[in-house]
Formats: structure tokens, sequence, C-alpha cells
């Protein structure tokens, strides 16, 4: 790993000011980009790739015609289309045109936009420290994504930045690493804010594509470290709700106290269709 | 005590609307307008406070007054028009009021009134003296009682009598005084009288003992105030706040409790009490105040506090509002019960920092000593009882006129016409382009001082006040009326409204004529005056722009410090021909909706006839950055220059502030706001699909609310144009 922090850069695609729920008090979460896992009911896929995806969001849209076209974007008198498959390649060979930069959107917000910009440590410090009149004694700034664990360079850079400004950090990790990946980067966040989908590994896989033995592994290894945690249960019905039982059983034998479930709500639905998406899950109403 | 409160609670809720035709006793509308012209043309030399004074004596003496027999608070005085009607100004009197205004000004003063008249027409301004917003001395009242404040006047005027040291002009004011006042005890008499034909018990006898006595306990203060108001309101003054009730009551709520009254008895009162301003569609909303400090500096807050904020949770109204006096030592427990409230969508409050208004009263000379015990009266603007009076609302400047006419050599882009100084039309620079935008708007601000100043020469012909006045101690100790000279601080205030608006198009002017050279200003005051038409991508790519203010953008938001720095410097030091100061705010009403409708394109994007911006909100939908960025904006600017009342606007989705932790954000918020020296702060919790629903579905929504500047308005009771701009702002969330 460099040791060269403020050089240190990384995919990001969002940072989200006056966050609440992502760990305690007034919060800036940072989004890093790439997500090992493909939880079914992600509310963040915009994070899912490592490299950046196009969203196109049509009630935004103005029909202006100033945005550029490619090979993966065409322009009728009515609408636009998209091949993705073309978009992505185009991307990751570094030619992309960028049309979400020619989008004037409705005047408010860009239609266009595309989620994933390579950043450094030091181009985003004044931005995750400009709310530091309102972090107190318990704010602060939390990563989360998409799985900050996929760039742990990066992570461990912006999380020893932030300390050195005296500002309290979060992880907010699925745990899916290399526990020697896991390791270092968790030793650097004050809190971690650890996600438990499942006990059951066909259940987990179900839902997140993953088995949970990894995942696990780091969330004993976080306790054995005395981490301070908030375990936090995603919890969808017809999906992972009958796991609960399982779940509290669990983190009461690692004694963690700590749990915040996270009720099931539809609200990126819109996400989807705009990344080209499906949104798949169809979860009981029970 | 009974209860019946929930019994005839629907009666009550429309009882100003649903009048008792048969509990009607008096002349009705035209009976007592024909005598009041009668009066006014067999009288023309009549000085003009006698004259009103016998306009109130006849309206109060003759005028239908109604008893409605459900209420605890029984009586109201019509001058043959509803309450709901006198808020809409149609009131008899009112409308003499108004009247009697334009005569004098038109007469004293035409080529004022005629640029006054221009400078409606092209969305500067409205200015006027401010004779609406008014707040009689509550303590004053209470503690002589109608009859003890009659008695001082008549007593003053004796004394100076027998040592000759009474004017002409203060034999005048104290006869006007007496004569408004013996007419205001007739008036008690007469729903005295009536009231006895209903068998209405304490009611009759509260208002036989008011007769001759101060109040003594909780409901006769209650009674005192609404029988008061009716008075008081009969001309265009309104009572704009009913002051500091946790503190104001709390002495005669424990008298009441001595005297055999429960907590639920006390709880019933405000019930009804309540009501009685929520049935009326008080316009504005009818503010009560909470909290603060008291006159020896203690946390003002009590037990009569906390059972006021039950009672007017309970009922979930958007009228009375709270007006919360916001102080280092208050308790984090009733802000948090505060903000439960508000985030439930019971938003009709504002929240006002103590430490900002003192140290804006410290500006002008006025010690915290005194401002301590200062309301805050209409939206947001502090007012220091018997000592003060700021005619708080003289104008609303519209600064992005400034910017117009910075553009267009002076002129109107619309109409053409030249309201302004002939500043250049073209610049070599964005440093002398923006000292043409100084001029402009040292221009507007100089024609409403100027404007103001005309015309307080002549309060005394165009609105003597002798009920206000009456009730003022210092006007009785200096025999003048409260508008002329009565008070010791004759100060007049003004607003100065569209910073976002105004600063986002004085930085697009920088960046597409000075910094890239995309247009000249010659062209872009084509592009304005064709309502940007054929310039669509140019349009949408200013409006993308990220120097805006309201996102913590440094050039945007030290340039909306320096606009209001400016002004401020421009009077400091300078008094109005009162010999008061002026005070300056920069909140816009609806003024952001109506002028936006005179209003041409703007350079920031806007369109002719959008909304400019409100308050110090940023421009509608350019707070990107989220609550944070806005907050640290606004406080950049330095609120102790806006004492007449600066007030930010917050708009957050619920799932974003919800459980606990929501909640202790939100206390965050409002915390770090006052630290920075904000004035004042108010909002809503709001997501855009119950909006929309509502939209679509009105009947499932009675009660959602919303705060639309500095009062609440039901969202079913707005404007299309106005549910649509709450929308759009919440869709943006």
């Amino acid at each position: 790993m460099t040791t060269n922090l403020d050089n240190q850069t990384g995919m990001i695609f969002a940072v989200k000011r006056f966050e609440v729920h992502d760990g305690p008090g007034i919060r800036t979460t940072v989004f890093l980009k790439g997500c090992p896992l493909r939880c079914i009911w992600c509310h963040n896929p915009e994070g899912l790739t490592a490299c950046p995806t196009l969203a196109f969001d049509r009630s935004r849209c103005e029909m202006c015609g100033a945005c550029t076209v490619c090979a993966a974007h065409r322009i009728s008198e009515t609408e636009h289309n998209f091949d993705r498959s073309i978009c992505a390649e185009l991307i990751r060979e570094g030619k992309c045109m960028r049309c979400d930069r020619t989008c004037a959107g409705n005047g408010v917000r860009p239609a266009l936009r595309l989620y994933g910009e390579k950043t450094g440590v030091k181009e985003l410090m004044p931005l995750l420290t400009a709310d530091r009149p309102f972090f107190g004694t318990n704010g602060g700034v939390t990563l989360s994504g998409g799985e900050p664990l996929l760039q742990p360079d990066f992570s461990i850079a912006l999380l020893k930045a932030l300390h050195t400004e005296g500002i309290h950090t979060a992880l907010d990790t699925s745990g899916y690493a290399d526990p020697a990946v896991f390791r270092p980067v968790m030793r650097h966040a004050d809190l971690l804010l650890f996600d438990v989908k499942a006990v059951d590994e066909t259940v987990h896989i179900r839902c997140t594509g993953v088995s949970n033995r990894l995942i696990l592994q780091n969330l004993e290894t976080a306790v054995r470290e005395g981490k301070a945690i908030e375990v936090r249960v995603p919890v969808v019905p017809g999906y992972n709700a009958d796991e609960l039982p399982e779940i509290e059983r669990l983190l009461a034998s690692l004694r963690i106290t700590a749990v915040k479930k996270l009720p099931y709500h539809d609200y990126a639905r819109d996400k989807y269709a705009a990344l080209g998406l499906k949104y798949e899950i169809r979860p009981n109403k029970s | 005590m009974k209860h019946n409160f929930y019994r005839y609670r629907d009666i009550l809720n429309n009882e100003y609307e649903n009048p008792c035709p048969e509990c009607l006793f008096g002349e009705d509308k035209k009976t007592v307008s024909d005598v009041l012209n009668k009066l006014k043309n067999d009288n023309p030399d009549m000085p003009s406070p006698l004259l009103r004074a016998y306009m109130y004596e006849y309206v109060l003496t003759h005028a239908s007054i109604e008893i409605n027999p459900y209420s605890i608070f029984a009586g109201k005085i019509r001058d043959g028009v509803t309450y709901a009607e006198y808020a809409h100004n149609d009131g008899v009197l009112e409308q003499f009021s108004y009247r009697q205004r334009i005569e004098v000004y038109d007469k004293k003063l035409p080529e004022v009134m005629s640029r006054k008249r221009l400078a409606e027409k092209l969305g500067i301004c409205s200015v006027s003296a401010d004779f609406w917003h008014a707040v009689p001395d509550w303590e004053q009242l209470y503690r002589f009682g109608l009859s003890g404040l009659l008695r001082r006047a008549e007593d003053t005027r004796a004394a100076k009598a027998a040592d000759g040291t009474l004017s002409e002009a203060q034999r005048v004011f104290y006869d006007g005084v007496i004569i408004t006042y013996r007419a205001i005890l007739a008036y008690v008499k007469r729903l005295y009288n009536a009231s006895l034909g209903y068998n209405l018990g304490e009611y009759s006898r509260c208002l036989l003992r008011l007769q001759t006595e101060a109040p003594h306990d909780l409901y006769e203060v209650l009674e005192l105030t609404l029988i008061f108001m009716n008075a008081f309101e009969l001309g265009c003054e309104r009572a704009r706040t009913l002051g500091r009730i946790d503190i104001l009551y709390y002495p005669y709520y424990q008298t009441s409790l001595a005297e055999g009254y429960t907590q639920e008895d006390i709880r019933e009162l405000f019930r009804y009490f309540f009501t009685k301003f929520h049935s009326a569609r008080r316009f504005a909303n009818q503010p009560l105040e909470l909290c603060g400090v008291s006159v020896d500096g203690l946390a003002g807050e009590n037990e009569l506090t906390s059972l006021i904020l039950d009672v007017w949770e309970e009922l979930g109204n958007d009228n009375p509002k709270l007006h919360i006096h916001y102080h280092s030592g208050i308790s984090d427990t009733i802000m948090r019960r505060l903000l439960k409230i508000l985030r439930s969508g019971k938003s009709s409050m504002v929240f006002l920092n103590d430490e900002t208004v003192f140290r804006g009263y410290e500006k002008i000379g006025i010690p915290r000593h005194i401002s301590r015990s200062y309301v805050a009266l209409g939206c947001y603007e502090p007012i220091i009882l018997g000592i003060e009076d700021p005619m708080v609302g003289t104008a609303w400047i519209n600064m992005a006129k400034a910017v117009e006419f910075a553009i267009n050599g002076g002129k109107d882009i619309i109409t053409g016409e030249n309201f302004g100084p002939r500043t250049p039309e073209e610049f070599d620079s964005w440093e002398s382009f923006y000292r043409a935008f100084l001029t402009q708007l040292d221009c507007l601000v100089d024609f409403v001082t100027d404007t103001v100043d005309q015309m307080l020469k002549y309060n005394t012909e165009a609105n003597p006040s002798p009920v206000y006045s009456g009730v003022t101690q210092s006007c009785i100790e200096r025999g003048r009326d409260i508008f002329d000279g009565g008070v010791r601080y004759s100060n007049t205030s003004f607003k100065c409204f569209s910073a976002a608006t105004t600063v986002d198009s004085l930085l697009a002017v920088r960046r597409l004529v000075y910094e890239e050279g995309a247009v000249t200003l010659d062209e872009l005051c084509r592009i304005l005056q064709n309502n940007w038409e054929g310039q669509e991508s140019l349009r949408l790519k200013v409006k993308n722009s990220p120097e805006k203010y309201g996102c913590g953008c440094a050039a945007a938001d030290e340039l909306a410090r320096d606009i209001y720095a400016h002004i401020s410097k421009r009077l400091s030091g300078r008094h109005n021909t009162a010999g008061g100061r002026w005070r300056i705010g920069a909140d816009s009403i609806t003024y952001n909706y109506s002028y936006g409708r005179t209003t041409s394109a703007t350079p920031d994007g806007r369109l002719k006839g959008e909304p400019l911006s409100k308050n110090l909100s940023a421009s509608p939908g350019m707070d990107r950055e989220g609550v944070t960025a806005l907050i640290l904006s606004a406080t950049v600017i330095d609120h102790t220059d806006l004492l007449d009342g600066a007030v930010l606007d917050f708009l957050l989705h619920p799932s974003s502030v919800q459980g606990e932790e929501g909640l202790e954000a939100m206390l965050k918020l409002v915390k770090v706001y006052f630290a920075r020296g904000g004035m004042a702060i108010q909002g809503n919790v709001l997501d855009a699909e119950r909006l929309i629903d509502a939209q679509k579905n009105p009947q499932a929504y009675p009660t959602l609310q919303v705060r639309v500047c500095g009062w609440n308005e039901y969202f079913n009771a707005m404007s299309k144009q106005s549910q649509d701009a709450f929308i759009e702002q919440s869709k943006a969330l």
C-alpha cells in the first residue's frame, strides 16, 4: 500500500451531506464505487460496478438536444436511446464523450448523470469537512458505497486524512473481503457499520449472490479486536425476514447490542429505470 | 367549569364564516357606512384625531354585535361584515382609514404618489407608512383594564390643563383617546346587555367586571384580549401578536388556579381562545410567543409554556402560530418537543434567535436590557412594546430590479420606462457594472426612505390611532399619537428581498459577459427582453452554473453579504423625519410571487413571471447541496444588519429526519444556524408524493398545512401555482 495519502485516488459516485442514518449525529457520507455483492434489494444500484455508469432520468429531460451523442447514445425526435454495453465499453476504453457534461436537464437537475468519478483525497477533503460545524461530538464522515473494501488504499487514506482533521469516521461495509484487506481498513475507522443479511449461507447467496462465510469471519474479527460496531440488518419480507431470529442469536452470541433493522423501501426503484436495469425484487407485503 | 369545547367544536371552528343572524344586535354595514360618511362630510374642519374618534365611537356603539351562545368568549363586533371580510380589508372603518390616507397623500404628496405607483407597476416595491403592523402593549391593558386606561387619559389631560401645559394638539389627542375608550366601554356594556338574554353565566359576569376593573384572572385576561382586539382592529391596525403569553399570563394563570380552576379547566379556556383565531381565518395567522428571557434575564419558560403547547398541538390548526424565542438557556427538551411537532406537519411556527435580535438592536443604539422584552410581530419582526414603533413593513424592495436597471441603463426591461438614474448601457469591466448595480440599488433604497420620510409628516392626518395610543403609556405621558412621536423610538423599516435571484443574476452577468464573453451586455438585455426565447440552451447552462447562492459557493454567499452590508452602511446613522432609525430586513412574504409576475426574465435563467427567490432561500431548485450548505451560506450574511426580519426556510424529506436521530439532527441544524448568528428559521418536512396525492385528492388531506412564508396555509386552500412550487421543491429533495 502506498503511503502518500494526499495523492491517493479512488472512484466515488456521490457525496451526500446531512445524512442522519449513516452513523451517529449529522454525517457526510462518501459513496465508493463498486461492490462485490449483488443484493436483490440494493438501493444504490448506481454504485454496483467499479467503472462509471450512465443514468438517464427522462422526467428531467427537456429534449433540448444540447447533449452529445455517440455510438452508445442516440436521440430521436421524442426520446433518447442507449446501448448500455457499448456505453460501458467506451467508458472502459476512455472514449466516453461525457454527454452528461452537456446536459442542461430541466435547469434544476440534469437528466443525464455519469455515476463514477475518479477523485483524490486532497480534492475531496474540503467537501467532506464543510459540515464540520454540524458534526459536534458524535457526527462525522461515513465511508459507504458500493463497498469501500474494494478500494482499501483509498479508504485508508480518507480515514487517516479525516482523523488528522479530528473528524469521527464510520465505515459502512458488507464485510465481504479477504481478512487481509478487511482488517487494516477496519482498524482506521472509529465505528463499523456492518451489514448482516442472513446467517444461512443458502439464503445469503440467494439474496446477495455471495457466500457469507468471509463476512461472518470478519465480523468475529472486529468483535475480537473490540471494535465499536453497529450491525445493520436490512429486513426484506420474502427474502431474509425469516432469518431474523438466527441473526439475533448470532449477534447475542457475539455480544453485539447495537443493532439497527433497516426496513425495506422502494425509493430506489426509479434509479434502476434510469440505469437501464430491471427492478427484480418483489417483497412480500407481510 | 363545564367542558363543552369538543361538543361544539364544529360550530366554533366556523363561527365567523357562519354568523348567527338571530344573534345580531345593531346596525348593518350600509347604515354604519352612511353615518361615517355624513360625519366626515358634515365636519370638514374637524381635526383628524377627533373625527377618527367619533367614527370609532359610532361603530362601537351602533354597529351590529353578535353573541355566540356556544362560546365562552361570546361576543364580537361587526360593522355589518363578517370577520373573515375584516381580514380581507373590508371593514367599514378600515375602508375609511385607507381612503383617508390616500386622500391625504394624493393631496399633500402628489409627485411622491405618482412615483410610488410607478414603482408598484414596475414590480420594484410597494411603499407606504405602515399602520397595519401594530401591537397593543398588552401588559398595560391587563394592568389597568379599559376603565383604568380611560382614567389615565382623563387624569393626564386634566393635570396638563390644570398646570397650563396642555397644547391644542394635545387636547385634541387626549379628547380622541377619551372618546374612543368611553366608546369601547360602551361596547362592552352592549355585549353584556345582549348576553343577558342567553344565560351565559360567567361570561356576563366577566363583562360586568371588565367595565370597571382590570382583569384579575386568566379568563378575564383572555376575554379582554378578544374584546380589545375587536376594537383595536376596526381601523387598519392589526394586533400582530398576542405577546409573550407564557410570561404575560402567568400571574393570572396562578390566580385562576388559586380560585379553583383545574389544569383541565385552563386547557379548556385555551381551546376556546385559540379557536377564535382559527375560526376568524386570521390572515397570515395570529402569532403568540413563547420562551425567551424575562426582563430579568432569566429563562421565560414555565409550566404555562407546556400547557399552551399541549393545547396548541392538540388542536393542530394553522392559527394561532408560534413565535419561539430561542436563547442560550432554552431547554433541549422543549426544543425537541417543538421540532417533533413541526416534523409531524404542524409547522405553524418560527424560531427566533434572541441573541441576534439583541445585537441588532444594539447596532441602532438600543441596549439589551431594553430589547430583552421584545416581541416579534407579524411574521418575525422585533418590536419593543411601549417604547418602539418600527413600522416594520413600509416597503418590500425587489433587489433584482436593480440588476435589471443596471443592464438597461436605468430603464425597465419590459416597459422601457425609466425609474433609476441613467447609468451606462455598456461597461468595460464587471467591477464597473457592479458599481452601476449598487447605484441603482441605492436609488431604490433612497426612494423608499424619501417616500416614507415624506409620508411620516402626515401620520396624524392620515391615520390617527386613538385605540393604539391609549394603551401606550408614553403616548399618554407625551400627549402624542403613537405614530406621531408618542414613543421613544419612532423607527421605520423596510425589506430588501430576492437576494438569491439578485446574486445569481449578478454572477451570471459576470460569467457570461465578462469572463466567457458568451454575450455582450446589450445582447443579454435583448435576450431578457425576449424572455430567453430561442436561447433555451444558454438559459439552462446558466441555470446549471455552480455559482449560486445557497450551495456553499463563496463568491455567491459573500456577494449576498456585501449587498446587505452596503445597504446597512448606507442607512447607518441616518434618521427618519420622526427622529427614529432605519431598520432593514430580508424576508419576502409572498412578493416573490407577485413581483415575479411583473419582473422580466433575469440573467440567472429565470423566466418572466416565475417566482423570485424567497426569504434567505436559494433560488427555486438551486439549493443543490442540501440544508447544511444552505445554513452555512445564509449565515455568511450578517443578520444583525437585518433587524427587521431575516428568516431561513428549510425543506426536509421525512425519511431524512425520522426517528430520534432525525429529531436530534433537526435540533443540531437550528443550534448551528443560531450559533452562527442566524436570526430566524422555519420550515417544512414534506414529501412530494404526499403533496401530489393531496393535489389530486384534496378531500383526503383536510388538515395538511405548509409553512408558506411567515405563516401557514392549508395545502388545499393554496393556489395551484403555490402547490406546484412546493411539489417541485419537494421532488428535488
